[in-house]
């Protein structure tokens, strides 16, 4: 640990290269605000570099990049929790980003504001399945639960998000 | 400057075996780490510029009818490894069954950063000191520079001739007494917890119990509550950096050295 | 096929997971189920709609944020180098009465303590500077010098930070960090200690009792608890009962966490 030899922080650069846009992408999905995705991502690449001989390499290292992105996610939530008494949805919600809304069409935007009122693990476990394109087996590693319940949990977060889509079209119709 | 210096030492049998060496740069002060999960470290600071280091294997004595008339051969071999990089010395210990004493002679001016599973006894190092046990006592006899110790079972006495001034020190233990001496002309503030035990000094202390007054609440069964501090403050010589003695169960016994 | 079987594939049919007979026997349901139909074409749809979510290239900010926190970590590494000078500047603008100056490593630790409120309301230009210069030494210095620093340097700079009147959110932070991770148990006791100081800041409470769950030393679960139940925090209420149920904590512990529950109550 004292000594750190050169090779071993090129090493971490290439690791932010390749995954920083992923990471980012987790989090803004998650989250939906730029900064603070950004101050996660960043939250990331600390603990990577500060845990780093923990890592063993048996895990595969993009679960356990992203076991660690789904801790510091949950930390941050927890962190929204003890500081004032919100509502967890609430703390990450949906800005309407006037460029973007419109050049990606308005479903994209009701899309997006359905999503962002799922729960927020219901909105992780969507992510990594649908933009990570995360097996089961490797979200249940990474979020610390069953593979069972990782498959519940996505089902019910795809109803919740189609219910929630059809309820936001419908008061935009009338 | 940089020299990598690893000496491998089996032990087989019930020889008692040395490794010498020195620190890298031996005209400045050295530090020494070593864990040893299983047995008790001995540290002796000594006129001479090199570490010498042996080990003993610490038997319990079993008086089963089976032993009776035969001796014991220490079949189990175990390592000790030590690995020397710019004046920092770390003893490994490979995991052994038998509990160790480990002895180890050093400069006398050393840092230690010593983590035993019983027990650890310093005489005669300067430095600063960082000490940590289990189960057993820390005894550190005619050493100075500073001290941070903590036991979680067993007693920690010490006597400091001399402190290196503006250093923060600190002594802890769950079960078991604290008995320091230090030098009588330190400056420094102590901070004394203890839960269940007393406190002697002979020291001259201005005593303050920091009574930072919080302003008192009423809870729901009428009881008065105001933030008073559970620790005891005292300011030796004029005050100082802070020394901490925290025992839960023991007596904490503060000396004026001669 | 039933229904709740072809619920329970779900999952798997949206990863695209699902062998050939599965995928047939689902399809032979839903041309005679409408039911089944309708569930399965409108979670399909909504999982396909997803995807015109598109990725978002990460600002520049990150990029350069990342490599500047690699270049702190390393800055720390050689601390050496740094510190001493550091300190040195520091030690000749402060003058402060309260902090007669430790020549301490540990103090850039408790960094906070020099970034936050300023100890003169007009702030000379070089205390501005090392101020600049000092908050570009993140987090990530503090981690190298909690690698290379030794406990008693660590313990002094502690200390000094419990003498602060106001410390501001970094310096906390800082602390709770220390508790959590500080090699030295002396160490960690200390940033208890002057946690406690700053008992009236719902953060400290919160963070204390989160620290109480993942310490494993007996002496800090002792501490911590003492600490807790003389805030009367009744937050850690749950944390107490834990304590006493679970079987791998040491006796004393459950006995304190024990009386501790008595006593919040």
């Amino acid at each position: 640990m004292r000594k750190v030899a050169d090779g071993d922080m090129t090493h971490l650069g290439i690791l932010f290269e390749r995954y920083q846009k992923k990471i980012y992408n987790y989090f803004l999905r998650l989250c939906q605000r730029q900064e603070i995705a950004q101050d996660l991502t960043q939250e990331v690449f600390y603990r990577i570099l500060k845990y780093r001989h923990t890592y063993a390499d048996r895990v595969p290292f993009a679960m356990w990049i992203f076991r660690i992105a789904h801790n510091v996610g949950r930390d941050h939530f927890n962190k929204q929790k003890g500081d004032q008494p919100l509502d967890e949805e609430m703390a990450c919600t949906h800005q309407q980003d006037p460029l973007t809304g419109l050049a990606q069409g308005e479903d994209m935007d009701v899309l997006k504001q359905a999503f962002a009122k799922l729960s927020v693990e219901k909105r992780e476990v969507l992510i990594l399945s649908r933009f990570r394109e995360m097996k089961y087996a490797d979200i249940a590693e990474a979020t610390g639960i069953s593979v069972a319940a990782v498959k519940v949990r996505v089902h019910r977060a795809l109803k919740d998000l189609r219910d929630g889509f059809q309820a936001v079209s419908k008061e935009q119709v009338s | 400057m940089k020299t990598l210096l690893l000496i491998t030492l089996l032990f087989a049998g019930s020889q008692e075996e040395r490794l010498v060496l020195e620190f890298s740069d031996p005209a400045r002060p050295g530090r020494l780490l070593t864990h040893l999960r299983l047995g008790k470290i001995e540290i002796r600071g000594t006129k001479s510029k090199e570490i010498t280091i042996s080990s003993e294997p610490i038997f319990e004595h079993m008086s089963d009818e089976k032993v009776n008339g035969m001796r014991r051969l220490n079949a189990a071999t175990f390592g000790l490894q030590v690995e020397e990089e710019d004046n920092l010395a770390v003893i490994n210990v490979a995991s052994i069954r038998t509990p160790q004493h480990l002895v180890v002679e050093v400069p006398r001016l050393t840092s230690l950063s010593l983590k035993s599973g019983g027990g650890i006894l310093v005489t005669g190092v300067v430095g600063e000191l960082e000490l940590d046990t289990t189960e057993g006592d820390i005894q550190l006899k005619n050493v100075g520079g500073s001290v941070v110790a903590n036991s979680l079972n067993g007693e920690i006495v010490v006597s400091i001739s001399q402190v290196t001034p503006g250093k923060a020190m600190s002594f802890t233990t769950l079960i078991g007494d604290l008995d320091v001496t230090l030098p009588p002309g330190i400056k420094c503030e102590v901070r004394i917890v203890t839960r269940q035990g007393e406190v002697y000094t002979d020291f001259e202390m201005e005593l303050a119990t920091r009574n930072k007054n919080t302003g008192g609440t009423r809870d729901k069964n009428g009881r008065y509550q105001a933030g008073f501090e559970r620790a005891l403050y005292g300011k030796v010589n004029g005050g100082g950096p802070r020394i901490s003695f925290n025992t839960l169960q023991g007596n904490i016994y503060i000396r004026k050295g001669k | 096929m039933k229904c709740e079987e072809v619920t329970g594939l779900i999952p798997e049919f949206l990863a695209g997971t699902l062998t050939r007979g599965e995928m047939l026997r689902i399809q032979a349901h839903t041309v005679s189920c409408a039911p089944c139909n309708q569930e399965l074409e409108s979670l399909s749809s909504t999982w396909k709609n997803l995807e015109h979510w598109p990725e978002e290239e990460p600002p520049e900010q990150l990029h350069k944020g990342f490599y500047q926190m690699l270049e702190g970590y390393q800055q720390g590494l050689k601390s050496s180098q740094v510190l001493p000078s550091l300190l040195d500047r520091l030690s000749r603008l402060l003058t402060h009465p309260r902090l007669a100056m430790p020549a301490l490593a540990a103090l850039i630790l408790v960094a906070g303590l020099f970034l936050g409120r300023s100890m003169d309301h007009q702030e000379a230009p070089e205390v501005a500077r090392l101020r600049t210069d000092l908050s570009q030494m993140t987090q990530l210095v503090s981690l190298s010098l909690m690698e290379n620093t030794s406990s008693s340097e660590r313990l002094t700079g502690v200390s000094w930070s419990a003498r602060l009147e106001h410390p501001d959110e970094r310096v906390i932070d800082t602390l709770l960090t220390i508790v959590g991770e500080d090699p030295s148990v002396n160490v960690r006791l200390s940033a208890v200690e002057a946690l406690y100081e700053s008992r009236h800041m719902p953060r400290v409470r919160a963070g204390l009792v989160r620290a109480l769950a993942r310490q494993e030393s007996p002496l800090l679960q002792i501490a911590l608890i003492d600490s807790l139940v003389a805030m009367d925090e009744k937050g850690v209420a749950a944390q107490l009962q834990e304590l006493m149920d679970n079987r791998g904590i040491n006796p004393v512990v459950k006995q304190r966490a024990q009386q501790g529950l008595m006593e919040i109550r």
